[in-house]
């Protein structure tokens, strides 16, 4: 166990990650309804919280392919929060994005020093997928998804290290939401299984409570949706392992930019790896099956609608580079902390190079969103003074 | 309530549908939060329909990138005339089995399915509608897909000249005659246009489609 930081410095980082979410997106507060919000405003102003989870009609109305109740709750619960305001909508929006970074900081926090965690959490907000999901209150769901899953994640991994059943059931409890939000959260317990904490024997029997709602969520599912796979409906597609493999390789680019910063990223991280393997300070099947669980539901979209942008597709493999590579600078004997934080803040700078270059090409379309949305509301022009 | 006289058009998206559902889904979403009656702003995505609209009405507006805001067409355009292809209504296909949502109003006209052969289905609707309409989009929702379709649509100016009767021909191919015999028994059909929200065909359309209508506005 690592020495916990004082209560000060803890809420110093916390603060930090706030700052920086809110610094970061601060362009989001100024935005309006854009893409499909239109249709989860409408969605979320004809039902009640209730149908979304439990009418499969309504749950199956908004989303045919995706089990997804969540998404309309959100709207839901922000119009009754906020009235017809976007301003408080994209204020939930990056609370739920810092609330992200916070437990992803205390996630790391149970294996690598408080600057680092600090760090860590840091890349992962400062991703292009992560700026590209804050401009958009339609991918909320990805977002309260990611909270619960890393929060249900830390649970385990607490329930693991104080050998007690307790934190295991808040960990089944956050995985449930984080299921309802999103199908990519659902092979979580398959993963955090094989975290090396423990016997195997206690690794199940802390995971059973998830195993138990992974097999009620499919049968709801099967239910509501009436198939087990979801995915979107683009017709008869002949699927090429080679377009899937082609499109996993060009992730990294998306990420981090260039093809010679994204690969070699990925070629810095694998001799990492690589080098803690050989210390045996790395757990190799865990990263295995978290590759796994995070790559494989991307395979179908591959094919359409494509990977082409560091869209929602994008924020769990980025989330998990940023963990997996914090983790990985903290586990190394040497340099020390500072000269760590320091190798982070280099791909955090990389990383952000590449978000902001994304942003300003996304920012004529969220211009134009916002105006034409304008325009069938009868909203005055947006105001260029309050966020420019 | 806003003026509705300012149509928009967006000269670079094919999808009215998707269109129609974000854009007035926040107007229909504005008008329940504030208890007002929901209104519907017309859309159009072909150039080739901006003629068939009755100008004295509509002031026809779109989006212009140079200045980021909302300008009104150019008459040039406006004068386009529509082809064929402006003028063959779009057919959506959503496979789909009941219980439904309740998300759509009803339309009053009527639906007649027959089965022509063992494997096709005709569907036919007839109903009324405003004049100088374009662009209508038929959506079926039906348990499968069929594998191919023909649709033909032939609108009639009625006596006043201020609506027509459209008259939709939906001629269905299915792989085998049970799926044929699924599809005559269990469609439901729904129709939009630029200036008409998408309705449900209710007369003679079967039972469970009534589940697609809402009680709310």
């Amino acid at each position: 166990m690592l020495k916990p930081d004082s209560k000060i410095t803890t809420l110093l980082y916390l603060a930090g990650i706030l700052a920086l979410t809110v610094l970061l997106n601060i362009s989001a507060l100024g935005g309006y309804w854009r893409f499909d919000d239109g249709y989860l405003l409408d969605y979320a102003s004809r039902f009640s919280p209730w149908d979304y989870f439990f009418d499969p009609a309504i749950t199956r109305g908004y989303s045919l392919n995706n089990l997804t109740p969540f998404n309309p709750l959100i709207f839901d619960l922000n119009l009754s929060l906020f009235g017809f305001q976007p301003l408080g909508f994209y204020a939930q929006h990056l609370m739920t994005l810092a609330a992200c970074g916070m437990a992803s900081f205390f996630l790391l926090r149970l294996w690598i020093p408080g600057s680092l965690a600090f760090f860590g959490s840091a890349c992962f907000l400062a991703g292009a997928p992560t700026l590209f999901v804050a401009q958009q209150l339609m991918v909320g769901h990805y977002i309260a998804g990611l909270m619960f899953a890393i929060i249900a994640t830390y649970f385990y991994a607490r329930s693991l290290l104080h050998q007690n059943w307790r934190p295991a059931l808040l960990s089944a409890l956050f995985y449930i939401l984080a299921s309802s939000c999103k199908e990519i959260y659902f092979p979580l317990p398959f993963v955090v299984v094989f975290f090396n904490m423990g016997g195997w024997r206690r690794r199940f029997l802390h995971a059973l409570p998830m195993f138990l709602w992974s097999f009620a969520y499919l049968a709801w599912r099967t239910h509501t949706l009436g198939s087990l796979v979801g995915g979107y409906d683009s017709g008869p597609r002949e699927f090429s392992i080679l377009k899937v493999l082609s499109a996993y390789l060009g992730i990294p680019q998306l990420l981090l930019g260039g093809p010679v910063t994204g690969i070699g990223m990925m070629l810095v991280l694998l001799v990492m790896t690589t080098y803690l393997g050989v210390l045996r300070r790395l757990n190799p099947l865990l990263l295995i099956v978290a590759v796994l669980a995070v790559l494989l539901p991307l395979a179908p979209l591959t094919h359409f609608p494509g990977l082409s942008q560091p869209n929602r597709y994008l924020l769990l493999p980025w989330w998990l580079i940023s963990i997996f590579l914090s983790f990985a600078i903290g586990q190394l004997p040497r340099p020390g902390t500072a000269l760590k934080s320091l190798m982070l803040s280099g791909v955090i700078a990389l990383a952000l190079s590449q978000a902001w270059h994304i942003q300003s090409q996304q920012q004529p379309k969220l211009e134009r969103f916002d105006t034409v949305y304008r325009f069938f509301l009868n909203a005055p022009p947006r105001s260029a003074l309050l966020f420019p | 309530m806003p003026p509705l006289d300012q149509l928009y058009y967006s000269r670079d998206i094919k999808d009215a549908y998707y269109l129609d559902t974000v854009l007035n889904g926040a107007r229909y979403a504005e008008a329940r939060v504030s208890g007002d009656e929901p209104q519907r702003r017309g859309l159009l995505v072909k150039e080739g329909s901006l003629g068939r609209i009755d100008q004295s009405r509509y002031t026809i507006m779109s989006y212009d990138e140079t200045c980021a805001c909302i300008t009104p067409v150019k008459t040039r355009n406006a004068q386009h005339k529509p082809t064929q292809r402006d003028e063959t209504p779009q057919l959506l296909t959503l496979a789909l089995s009941p219980p439904y949502p309740p998300l759509f109003s009803p339309l009053d006209g009527t639906l007649r399915v027959t089965t022509p052969q063992d494997t096709s289905v005709s569907i036919q609707a007839d109903w009324t509608g405003p004049a100088h309409d374009a662009e209508y989009e038929a959506v079926l929702i039906a348990p499968g897909k069929p594998q191919r379709h023909k649709v033909h649509l032939v609108t009639d100016p009625n006596q006043t000249h201020a609506t027509v009767t459209g008259r939709l021909t939906l001629n269905l191919y299915y792989e085998d005659s049970t799926r044929a015999q699924q599809a005559a028994t269990q469609s439901c059909l729904l129709i939009r246009s630029a200036l008409t929200p998408l309705r449900l065909l209710r007369h003679g359309a079967p039972a469970q489609c009534q589940g697609l209508l809402s009680e709310t506005p």
